[in-house]
């Protein structure tokens, strides 16, 4: 590679401007006005794309195959608009900013648009719990049911109960389903700060952006404690590392202003971001002690970081060793043998692809395939890429994967590290792709092939449900099913469910003890399978209240999908209805609620 | 001490959220003020006051806005969480106390005498 391909990395894009300007040719020209006129076309096709599509229609590869070709056709012309954009050196930020605006909606808007409701049954879980803090004042502590952690870690959700009582709003749920849509919007801002880092070129950071979108296929990002957090962590490796030198003898992109030496109101700052970290979210500070800790290794960069890292470790250390410590006494034996087991932190959450269904098999080759071309990508960018070697990225990119052999975070970590490593990653594999191929054919082709590639790959992983698609929709007769069961059932009544795919299931959960059969032993599985009666017996034969048992259609899914256990949901609520101890006490076309009278099985 | 108009303005803005409280649950007055308000204050004084970017005040570029308005909306909701998570762990959360002392914080923050600078601004980058 020549080495002025590499300096361009690091050129301003005013300066191509300048160079290029002589004469536009008839090529840039008809670029300049497709990408002006495919942006508001594609947001147009889009929305009118998403009238009357039928939900109830999705099979096991969810969204994708009920989508209608409108989408795709709206998709294809926001992709090809952002190449024509990208290939004007004089598109400006506003344009940009309104693609991969559009981007983020297409990605994260079509899902609430088109369910009309919140589908993620964790996303429900945690409405559930800004409800209870509304009524309670705190999060109580419910220690059977792994809740303990919302209690010690709880900014998320006293900051959402704050929004709801002085908004006025009756709950969060009323919101909860645009929270991926308004966070990814949210997170353009530190992004571009971050990139604009790495290089000056415009036209770099915006495509890197794209690509971070269309690669953030984790599903992190719904109404969350994890989401808000990792906004957070962007935003304060954004302000820290357009501080730090590029390189010896070179200055921070910073120029002027903040070329000064940082100031205990700036590190306040920064330091009060990190604080509502720590207090938000169990595995986003250490995260963030170990990329503070990364950018500090080389000197220079010392005398910013320095300062942030040990607040950030003095402020961890604090909340731990007080509100968080319930926890950690509980788990400090399970934390010191994940240290021991480096290989299996790092394949957990590995799907087994030999008992895998279709769709899962899918959905796990295009994700691997996803993440391993970013991975390789951005490695290949800092072997040809010699500038990139002169930035902080390398350090970001590696940092959050050394978490990856310490600890399995239950199973999630391989996703959560890809996730934490993504920013730096997506601006490594855009470098490569994006800047100065030898050939000029090359150069036009490469991202016009590569973005709608991601583009596709990342529906794929995102609105594909490997779980069953079945699962990530709550139909309204599921919800209305819910909400009879808690405006019915008395104080004290234990909720029993198959698994956790029920909207709403942790409704007021300090005062209905909840029974899901997905997080008992193997063996309890097993012996529910064939003796549903006896088996819930013996699991609320403690309880004192009378017991209801709700079987619906997204459990179904789940259950299908993922063989969690060995029989169909069908066949167990045949079991179930030949028993005198259940009573069904509502019903309709996707949901059953059945009021279980435990004979002898209480006593057993 | 005389302060800009500028001051009384952030000040004026930041008491908005509280007093929108007085009126209907739900109403969409009620929700802009709220949501505008813990997204901008009190990390727009502090921001001002702190955050190095305050010297591009005089020539205000869409980057420099760019960046004043990220740490701008981090330093708010971060204070917000942070009140929220006080009150809640001392058992006195309301929404009403939060947002008073989210206020307060930016009244001092605003009003409060600036130290002057004596740094000496480096030119090295640009």
């Amino acid at each position: 590679m020549k080495p002025q391909d590499d300096q361009s990395l690091l050129r301003s894009d005013r300066r191509e401007v300048i160079s290029s300007s002589v004469g536009v040719s008839r090529s840039i020209r008809l670029a300049r006005l497709f990408a002006r006129a495919a942006l508001p076309a594609a947001l147009i096709m889009w929305m009118l794309s998403l009238r009357n599509v039928n939900v109830l229609g999705m099979g096991v590869f969810g969204l994708v195959e009920i989508l209608p070709v409108a989408f795709w056709v709206a998709a294809a012309l926001l992709t090809f608009g952002f190449c024509a954009a990208l290939f004007d050196r004089r598109t400006g930020d506003r344009l940009y900013a309104g693609y991969v605006l559009a981007l983020i909606a297409m990605l994260h808007a079509t899902v609430p648009i088109v369910y009309g409701h919140l589908s993620d049954n964790w996303a429900w879980k945690h409405v559930s719990m800004i409800d209870v803090l509304l009524r309670v004042g705190e999060l109580p502590i419910v220690h059977d049911r792994g809740l303990d952690l919302y209690n010690q870690w709880p900014g998320f959700f006293a900051l959402n109960a704050v929004v709801v009582e002085a908004t006025g709003i009756d709950s969060a749920l009323s919101y909860a389903a645009w929270g991926p849509a308004v966070a990814d919007a949210l997170l353009l801002g530190p992004l571009i700060i971050l990139y604009r880092s790495f290089s000056r070129s415009r036209r770099l950071s915006w495509a890197a952006a794209w690509v971070f979108y269309t690669c953030l296929w984790v599903t992190q990002d719904y109404f969350a404690p994890q989401t808000l957090t990792f906004l957070l962590y962007v935003t304060v490796l954004a302000v820290v590392v357009r501080r730090v030198p590029r390189s010896r003898g070179t200055p921070s992109i910073a120029r002027g202003e903040a070329a000064r030496r940082p100031s205990i109101g700036w590190t306040l700052l920064v330091l009060s971001i990190v604080a509502a970290i720590t207090c938000s979210h169990p595995l986003t500070p250490v995260m963030l002690i170990i990329t503070l800790a990364a950018l500090a290794v080389p000197r220079r960069n010392r005398r910013t970081v320095l300062p942030i890292l040990l607040g950030t470790v003095v402020l961890n250390l604090a909340w731990d060793l007080t509100v968080a410590r319930p926890f950690f006494s509980a788990n400090v034996r399970d934390m010191v043998q994940g240290l021991t087991q480096p290989e299996s932190n790092a394949s957990a959450g590995l799907l087994d692809l030999a008992s895998a269904t279709d769709a899962q098999v899918l959905v796990a080759w295009t994700d691997r395939a996803l993440s391993g071309s970013v991975w390789l990508l951005a490695a290949a960018a800092l072997v040809f890429r010699p500038s990139l070697r002169r930035t902080p990225l390398p350090l970001l990119a590696g940092a959050p994967l050394v978490l990856l052999t310490l600890n399995s975070y239950d199973g999630e970590m391989l996703f959560r590290a890809y996730m934490f490593s993504l920013p730096a990653m997506a601006f490594g594999a855009t470098a490569l792709l994006a800047v100065a191929r030898p050939r000029r054919w090359a150069r036009r082709l490469v991202l016009p092939v590569a973005l709608p590639a991601l583009f596709v790959g990342f529906t794929i992983c995102y609105f594909c449900n490997p779980d069953g698609a079945t699962a990530l929709y709550f139909t309204r007769s599921e919800v209305a099913a819910s909400r009879w069961l808690f405006d019915h059932a008395p104080r004290g009544a234990v909720v029993a469910a198959v698994t956790e795919d029920v909207p709403a299931g942790y409704t007021d959960y300090d005062r209905y003890p909840s029974v899901w059969i997905e997080l008992q032993e193997e063996p309890v599985k097993k012996r529910f399978a064939t003796d549903p009666a006896g088996t819930l017996g013996s699991l609320v034969a403690d309880r004192k209240g009378p017991v209801y048992l709700m079987l619906n259609r997204a459990q179904e899914g789940r259950i299908r999908a993922t063989g969690l256990i060995p029989m169909s949901l069908k066949k167990i609520d045949n079991m179930i209805a030949g028993h005198p101890g259940f009573r069904v006490v509502f019903q309709n076309k996707d949901a059953k609620v059945y009021l279980f009278t435990p004979t002898k099985s209480r006593e057993g | 001490m005389r302060f800009g108009v500028r001051s009384w303005i952030f000040v004026l803005a930041a008491w908005c959220a509280p007093a929108a409280m007085a009126l209907p649950a739900g109403n969409a007055l009620r929700i802009a003020a709220v949501i505008v308000d813990l997204l901008v204050f009190p990390g727009l004084p502090l921001v001002l006051r702190w955050s190095p970017e305050r010297y591009a005040v005089e020539g205000f570029t869409l980057r420099s806005v760019q960046r004043i308005a990220v740490l701008t909306g981090a330093v708010s909701l971060s204070s917000a969480i942070l009140v929220t998570v006080a009150l809640m762990l001392a058992g006195a959360l309301t929404a009403e106390r939060a947002l008073v002392i989210l206020a307060l914080v930016a009244t001092v923050a605003t009003l409060a005498p600036a130290r002057r600078s004596t740094g000496r601004t480096s030119t090295k980058g640009s």
